[in-house]
């Protein structure tokens, strides 16, 4: 199967809407197109531009880390560049650029409920190899800054109370604030403990938490979900 | 102890730092001081991944990534890396701890782990295009770098095929001719899968499949 998408009006609609999102104009579009081809769909997919990526991110993060932070010792470094490439994250970035409406997937995949968490991370992945081997290292550090490290809480923040820091990223990302559910209520089910449910919807994740205060289950299910973005969080 | 010193290391490894500082930096390992090589090793591990990353890529053109995952796990294996850093001299030029220079069974990740913060030091000092440079001249076992060429031509053509992923090349002898001034050996040398072929025609078997293997390696380093 051959993508010819950039030769009809639409394709010219969407690569521009695209570039313009992204703030990259690509002087070869197959490049682009590669980026977003799935392995389900064709031989050509982005799965070699993805591994490419994924060192120029590495690499990226890595400097901005070691710049950025002068004092901080290795196993700090260590955390925050995990924190920093982890998939959900990743997937947020996807989400953010509304890369989820321009992926071309195999058509066993649209159906599929949730596509996978690493899939999006992959294609940011592979959108950052893309803009490497078009432009090189400096376009690609532009992208990686803008989309990747500014949206992630900085080191403080990570130092915050967890509904604070979560609300924090999820606004960076763009996304509506995380929602806190009471699912059980002592006064009224008895028992002694609050049982709290925090969602973010555009990324279909919840966490419940129970504690002796309404308070407190909410912190704890905020950090839980801190946590599985891979953001490190003051404990409750 | 050093006995070697860092002037003497930035010839070996072929780059010479405007500020020698983080080099130094670089040979401290965390059991001698508190400012030691691991904010270094931090860096150099991500600019090694991209220069080994980028590289493959680029050279590789047809290869899934399944393979160029593989060979990239090989070239930056602790025991490669190792195996470079002894052969750079870097365990001559590190400051250890009691710790470790009182243990002769140390963990030899140390100097690999040192390697990578060489390399972390060279992209502060060079950027990431001089870290590239490096990796070329020095992780590559097929670069024609000096020492190497030094190397028996057939161990350095099994090396390539080993870091490119081919089977072992075969040699075949395609004629042996006896004359009144003696044999002449005509040995053609082959890789499976490889489009490239080298034919040495020498008076001994040995040296004619030298210089087959010599031939083989000059039309893979035009490719």
């Amino acid at each position: 199967m051959k993508l010819n998408l950039h030769d009809s009006i639409f394709g010219i609609f969407r690569h521009w809407r695209l570039q313009t999102r992204i703030g990259y104009r690509f002087k070869d579009l197959t490049r682009l197109d590669e980026a977003l081809t799935h392995a389900s769909v064709d031989r050509v997919n982005n799965e070699r531009l993805e591994f490419l990526g994924d060192s120029v991110l590495e690499l990226i993060v890595s400097e901005y880390l070691y710049r950025q932070y002068p004092d901080i010792d290795e196993g700090t470094l260590t955390q925050l560049k995990i924190m920093s490439v982890n998939n959900v994250h990743l997937q947020s970035v996807a989400l953010n650029l509304g890369l989820d409406e321009q992926l071309f997937i195999g058509k066993g995949l649209y159906n599929v409920e949730n596509r996978g968490v690493k899939m999006y991370a992959d294609v940011v992945e592979a959108l950052i190899g893309a803009i490497y081997i078009d432009g090189g290292l400096r376009p690609a550090r532009k992208f990686i800054d803008k989309f990747v490290i500014q949206t992630l809480p900085t080191l403080e923040e990570t130092q915050m109370h967890p509904k604070t820091a979560l609300q924090n990223w999820v606004s960076k990302q763009g996304m509506e604030y995380p929602e806190y559910d009471v699912v059980q209520d002592p006064q009224r089910s008895g028992g002694s403990k609050w049982h709290v449910k925090c969602s973010i919807k555009r990324l279909a994740i919840t966490r419940t938490a129970a504690a002796r205060s309404r308070k407190a289950a909410e912190a704890e299910a905020a950090r839980q979900i801190l946590d599985s973005l891979g953001i490190m969080a003051n404990g409750a | 102890m050093n006995t070697k010193d860092l002037a003497e290391l930035e010839d070996t490894i072929g780059y010479h730092f405007k500020d020698a500082s983080n080099l130094e930096r670089a040979m401290v390992h965390a059991s001698a001081d508190v400012e030691n090589n691991e904010r270094l090793e931090f860096l150099g591990d991500a600019a090694l991944g991209y220069a080994v990353s980028s590289a493959l890529y680029e050279r590789m053109p047809h290869k899934s990534v399944g393979e160029l995952a593989e060979r990239k796990s090989i070239l930056v294996s602790n025991k490669r890396l190792t195996q470079i850093a002894v052969a750079l001299g870097i365990d001559r030029c590190m400051r250890l701890g009691n710790s470790i220079t009182n243990n002769k069974t140390a963990n030899r990740k140390i100097y690999a782990d040192a390697l990578e913060a060489v390399i972390g030091a060279i992209a502060m000092d060079g950027g990431f295009r001089a870290v590239q440079d490096f990796v070329d001249q020095h992780l590559y076992p097929f670069e024609n770098n000096p020492s190497d060429l030094e190397r028996h031509a057939k161990s350095r053509l099994q090396e390539w095929a080993d870091w490119a992923g081919f089977e072992s090349p075969i040699y075949a002898i395609v004629k042996h001719e006896s004359h009144a001034s003696g044999e002449l050996w005509h040995v053609r040398c082959t890789i499976k899968d490889l489009n490239h072929d080298g034919e040495g025609v020498a008076h001994s078997k040995r040296e004619a499949e030298r210089i087959a293997a010599e031939i083989l390696l000059a039309n893979i380093d035009e490719k």
